[in-house]
């Protein structure tokens, strides 16, 4: 029901008024005395307030002018009730109205009734206004909040994140996020206004871990919930009648997994809309936290690979070490006494000596053998490729094997093409596998037999068109050079001919043995043609002989520079070196693309490149800057002078190695391997010398 | 009497190479660690220096590179011995200043043959 209040000192006017108002059912109250007044004065109780300008007593002036300055009031319709000889114009800018006297009934409800309908119109209005303005606000900060969601992967940032949200758009007074990592890391973050009190803190403790305890399966000790708190104020205090206020309640769930509940406090009660910015804001955190929480594992089993990744190195180079030494003294002092030395030993002690010899041989072979394979496994065998006649490796692995080949009545026959275009090889790696196959033709091919090694062309088709790839290779290069051995030994089964390439998958368990080595051979041979890009295969039959064939592309200059470049940023990626490349950039042209690469593989984590020498200057606020978190500085050779001079005088800045290097014009394809090769022995510290540059 | 100066942390290894030197008709001089080694290889003046690569106190490295970069002692020949692979000491080594490389399981004759062919 309306109310409406009228200001007079005249108590025929306010009886009037109040007969002619309550019969038409407004409940109304007549103001005359000084307390009164103050009372209606910044209260919002009445809907209209009639201002008697007949009044002597009271300074109606005053009055409406500080009804309409004060805030709770300012929306009360305010209707002056004149004379018609009294009309004081100067008030009327205050009024929403006025009313004449005599006071005709109609026309008097009729303007009470508009000016009720004109204040409800506009209270309507203002609320919709101010719903408005909020659910803008709101959106704003689920919007600013989002934003933060996505570019964050760390969980407890993510989680503060949603609150800060939370608290901006509901204007909290209490939030609290119980997040469960792990059994054993159990976090509750206190968000308050005020500082909450010991009770609070351990009621809050106690009212998540129930709810948590009603929802999720997993039980985390009560004991163990690490207590976040953060209050806005410092001053003042919440206690347990926090538990009054209206609450919002929320698990954050991610799939099947839970991760935590959410509840927030208010003094105010929270409206449907703010429900719905509730659990928007909670939603909008689960996706983030689901990357977050893989995130943490992918990390976490990055980790563990790494770590397994050491042990496994660690327990390489101890093999090496501790294995290679004693065989070495037991090999050279059964080489002492077999070589007569000690004096003379008769044929028997000769043939077991003879024995235990072999043996350690084969003993060393293994160990070398196993030691290359777990070297290519993890990454970690050094190449050195340059550009080579295929034909001096076999020339080179005939000649040490023919004497044993002699030995043993065996020819070895060889059908170079002496016109073959030079190949991308390691050759010592190459003359590893050559060994490799020629020693097995030797040592599966029976007495007086023969082994012819051929070498020639062939082309990317015919690769192709070779039924013993079943998963056929891209990229193939138009040319290949191939070298075939063949024996006439005992010969492979068709279906063991791929299982001869898998380690330790040895056929013919018996055979091997008898005749010695590692098994190994094959597969390492295997992995190393793969990393010249090459193949390896075979054609055999049952007691006739067996044909191995290796084949090599034949690069032009930029495959080359391609495929070393590709291989020295996989070794650089593996050693983690931190580089930073400084460069005058016109010299650099060539290399551009080099850089961009060696850039978009993320190796070199910072970068300066200077188009003059104007611009050094810079380089100096670079250096300094990254000296931190880089392992190496790489100096283009037109920039050394400056930095040789950094070097010299600013010692305090050096705990990083610095090299220079004209590496970084790759005019040719060697050059940056080179870089790269210098680069992983800084990293190693094996160098006490910075300046390679030579 | 050609000297030869033998550094290894293993005594068995000493001992053979020291033994196959001397019916070589070879005199050696044998040191324990690389401090003892680098003190004999100023002191002593061998010939010849047969180094391994791991030891405690001073690496065989440390030890070749101090010689090689010092005028007095840089014309004294060192054969390395490594158990690592050739690969990566033949990058290190070209560094090192070593003159050969034997890696472990090595043949006597082999470091025989390499010796006779710094001494003669």
């Amino acid at each position: 029901m309306a109310k409406i209040a009228a200001i007079s000192d005249n108590y025929e006017t306010t009886d009037e008024i109040e007969k002619l108002l309550v019969s038409h059912s407004f409940e109304f109250e007549a103001v005359t005395k000084e307390k009164k007044l103050e009372e209606i004065i910044g209260s919002d109780e009445a809907d209209i307030i009639l201002y008697d300008c007949n009044s002597i007593n009271i300074d109606i002036t005053s009055i409406i002018r500080k009804m309409k300055l004060t805030l709770q009031t300012k929306d009360i319709r305010s209707i002056l009730l004149l004379s018609q000889n009294n009309i004081n114009y100067s008030l009327l800018k205050y009024a929403n109205g006025f009313i004449t006297r005599p006071f005709d009934e109609n026309l008097f409800i009729s303007v009470i009734n508009s000016n009720l309908q004109m204040r409800n119109n506009l209270f309507a209005l203002s609320k919709n206004n101010n719903d408005l303005a909020k659910s803008l606000y709101q959106l704003n900060v689920l919007y600013n909040t989002s934003t933060q969601l996505a570019g964050s992967l760390d969980k407890a940032k993510l989680i503060d994140i949603m609150t800060e949200g939370l608290e901006q758009s509901l204007s909290l007074s209490l939030c609290y996020a119980l997040i469960l990592n792990d059994v054993n890391d159990v976090k509750l973050i206190i968000k308050s206004l005020f500082p909450i009190s010991q009770r609070l803190e351990n009621a809050i403790k106690l009212r998540a871990f129930l709810n948590y305890k009603n929802l999720f399966s997993v039980n985390p000790n009560i004991e163990d919930i690490n207590i976040v708190k953060f209050s806005k104020d410092q001053f003042g205090e919440y206690d347990l009648n926090v538990f009054s206020y209206d609450n919002l309640f929320a698990p954050i769930n991610i799939k099947n997994r839970f991760l935590g509940v959410i509840e927030v406090f208010r003094e105010n009660d929270f409206a449907q809309d703010d429900t719905k910015c509730f659990t928007t804001l909670v939603k909008q955190v689960s996706l983030p936290l689901e990357s977050a929480i893989l995130y943490e594992e992918i990390k976490d089993t990055n980790n563990k690979l790494e770590k397994l990744e050491r042990l496994k190195s660690e327990f390489i180079s101890i093999v090496s070490h501790e294995l290679k030494t004693p065989l070495t003294s037991i090999n050279s002092s059964l080489d002492i006494i077999l070589k007569g030395m000690t004096g003379d030993i008769n044929d028997t002690t000769a043939k077991f000596l003879n024995l235990a010899k072999g043996n350690t041989d084969r003993l060393s072979a293994i160990i070398l053998d196993l030691l290359d394979l777990s070297k290519i496994e993890a990454g970690k065998m050094e190449f050195r490729f340059e550009k080579t006649n295929i034909n001096i490796p076999v020339e080179m692995v005939k000649n040490t094997l023919e004497n044993w080949a002699k030995e043993r009545n065996i020819t070895i026959k060889t059908d170079l093409n002496r016109d073959l275009d030079s190949v991308y090889i390691d050759t010592q790696r190459m003359e590893q596998i050559l060994n490799n196959l020629i020693s097995n033709a030797i040592k599966f091919t029976a007495e007086n037999g023969t082994i012819e090694v051929c070498s020639s062309k062939i082309t990317a088709e015919d690769i192709r068109k070779n039924e013993f790839f079943t998963d056929h290779a891209e990229n193939l290069s138009k040319e290949y050079v191939q070298i075939s051995v063949k024996d006439n030994g005992i010969g492979i089964a068709k279906e063991n001919w791929h299982k001869v390439f898998e380690q330790f998958k040895q056929i013919e368990n018996s055979l091997s043995r008898k005749v010695g080595g590692s098994g190994l051979g094959l597969p390492i041979a295997k992995r190393l043609i793969e990393a010249h890009k090459g193949f390896i295969w075979l054609e055999s039959e049952i007691n006739k002989g067996s044909t191995f064939y290796i084949a090599i592309p034949v690069m032009n200059d930029k495959e080359i520079f391609e495929l070393s470049l590709e291989q020295d940023i996989q070794k650089a990626k593996q050693d983690r070196i931190n580089i930073a490349l400084f460069s005058l950039s016109e010299k650099v042209t060539e290399g551009q693309s080099l850089i961009d690469k060696i850039l978009s593989e993320e190796i070199i984590r910072k970068t300066a490149v200077f188009k003059d020498y104007s611009l050094i200057k810079d380089g100096r606020r670079y250096y300094y800057s990254y000296a931190a978190d880089i392992d190496s500085f790489v100096f283009d050779f037109e920039v050394r002078r400056l930095f040789t001079y950094i070097k010299s005088n600013e010692k305090d800045y050096l705990n990083c190695d610095i090299m220079y290097s004209s590496a970084l014009y790759p005019q040719d394809g060697n050059r940056i391997e080179d870089l790269i090769i210098k680069l992983n022995q800084f990293s190693k510290g094996d160098i006490d010398e910075k300046d390679t540059d030579s | 009497m050609k000297k030869i100066l033998i550094v290894d942390d293993e005594a068995d290894i000493i001992e053979i190479l020291q033994f196959v030197l001397e019916t070589n008709g070879y005199k050696c001089i044998t040191a324990l660690d690389g401090e003892e080694g680098l003190k004999l290889a100023r002191e002593a003046q061998p010939d010849l220096i047969i180094l391994d690569v791991m030891m405690p106190k001073i690496n065989g490295y440390k030890i070749s590179r101090l010689l090689k970069y010092d005028n007095k002692y840089k014309n004294i020949p060192i054969i390395m011995i490594t158990a690592r692979s050739q690969e990566e000491d033949r990058i290190i080594g070209e560094e090192t200043g070593a003159d050969e490389y034997i890696t472990k399981p090595f043949q006597v004759e082999y470091v025989l043959e390499k010796v006779k062919s710094y001494l003669g």
